[in-house]
């Protein structure tokens, strides 16, 4: 065994580890990180079964192929990362909002003038 | 007549004119809500001596929620035609009225600010500003499929009706162009009002830069793939 595939697979461990143990997540999540991790470590360790998947998809060494498919990966993970986002700033933009008109005060001398005799807070 | 008529004004750090703009819109009767969207400086102290609805933020959201807090607001309260105003003095006071006219006859549901309607009001316009709303005139047709005369002009009036159906999710200053997305969209009858515009040196520095400019376009086009 190489020394990159003892740092990758060691590497792959812990990543795991610190999912499963420290992050709540769905076992949805959890089943999928597993597969993950389980698959990754198995191309670190055998090379030559990735190298056989890129040629059958005609791409040369299969280092790029893991590279390409990783791209697209981390560009689709923003992406939902992003919409997460979104959802987030919905629910806040929501909440401000509803403390903002709960604690809606009505000011200054508008009562006093008659202008609004009818509205002040409830 | 004039009695359901709310003036939303968002402010962030408006506490050198707020005063003034309110005293203005105090002098023709108006209903004021101002949302102030968790400014740092006296904004908010201020307001607590002013015949006003004082609603705040407890985070900063950004110009466009402000707006929909406002609007959701003073529909609570029972209004009839809602103002959208800025808060830094650009706007008069007295162009409400002919603002509100539209919708008082029923011949509009949105009232829409322009500078561009009267020569001498786009003469009072900076050359480079001119510039930039053109050019953000020509991409909110494109975007919004509403071809106005006037872009990112705060002025607007909504009638009690369109104000419930339009709800603005951008959160910043995008919303100026998701608001006539929605009209379009909603099938609202519009109209353009001439409006002055008084440029003063701290409307100036607040107005909206290029840059900033980009980043609207960008939350527009975000906007088209995150529903």
């Amino acid at each position: 065994m190489k020394p990159i595939q003892i740092v990758l697979v060691l590497l792959l461990l812990l990543i795991s580890f610190v999912f499963l143990s420290r992050l709540r997540s769905s076992s949805r999540n959890r089943i999928l990180i597993f597969i993950l991790a389980l698959t990754g470590i198995l191309m670190v360790m055998m090379p030559d079964l990735t190298t056989t998947l890129a040629q059958i998809l005609g791409v040369g060494r299969g280092a790029d192929l893991i590279t390409y498919f990783s791209l697209v990966g981390i560009f689709f993970i923003l992406l939902l990362i992003y919409s997460k986002l979104r959802e987030l700033d919905a629910a806040i933009t929501s909440i401000v909002r509803t403390v903002a008109i709960d604690q809606a005060k009505l000011t200054g001398e508008l009562n006093k003038t008659g202008v609004d005799s009818n509205s002040s807070k409830q | 007549m004039i009695d359901d008529v709310f003036v939303i004004i968002p402010a962030y750090n408006e506490a050198t004119v707020l005063r003034s703009t309110i005293q203005s819109l105090i002098d023709v009767n108006m209903k004021i809500v101002v949302v102030d969207d968790n400014s740092k400086d006296e904004t908010w102290s201020i307001l607590q001596n002013l015949p006003v609805y004082a609603l705040r933020h407890v985070i900063n959201l950004g110009q466009g929620a402000a707006l929909q807090t406002g609007m959701t607001f003073a529909l609570v309260k029972g209004a009839q035609i809602i103002v959208h105003f800025d808060a830094d003095g650009q706007h008069r006071a007295k162009d409400i009225e002919t603002m509100i006219e539209p919708i008082l006859r029923g011949e509009a549901d949105v009232v829409l600010g322009s500078r561009f309607l009267r020569k001498e009001d786009a003469f009072e316009i900076p050359f480079s500003r001119r510039v930039t709303l053109r050019v953000a005139v020509l991409v909110n047709g494109i975007f919004t499929g509403l071809w106005l005369t006037d872009a990112h002009n705060g002025f607007r009036a909504l009638s009690r009706e369109a104000a419930g159906q339009i709800h603005l999710y951008e959160n910043r200053f995008a919303h100026a162009s998701e608001i006539l997305n929605q009209i379009h969209h909603l099938g609202l009858r519009y109209v353009e009002r001439p409006t002055t515009i008084e440029y003063s040196e701290y409307s100036r520095a607040k107005g909206q830069s290029l840059w900033n400019a980009f980043n609207i376009l960008i939350d527009i086009l975000l906007r088209k793939v995150f529903k």
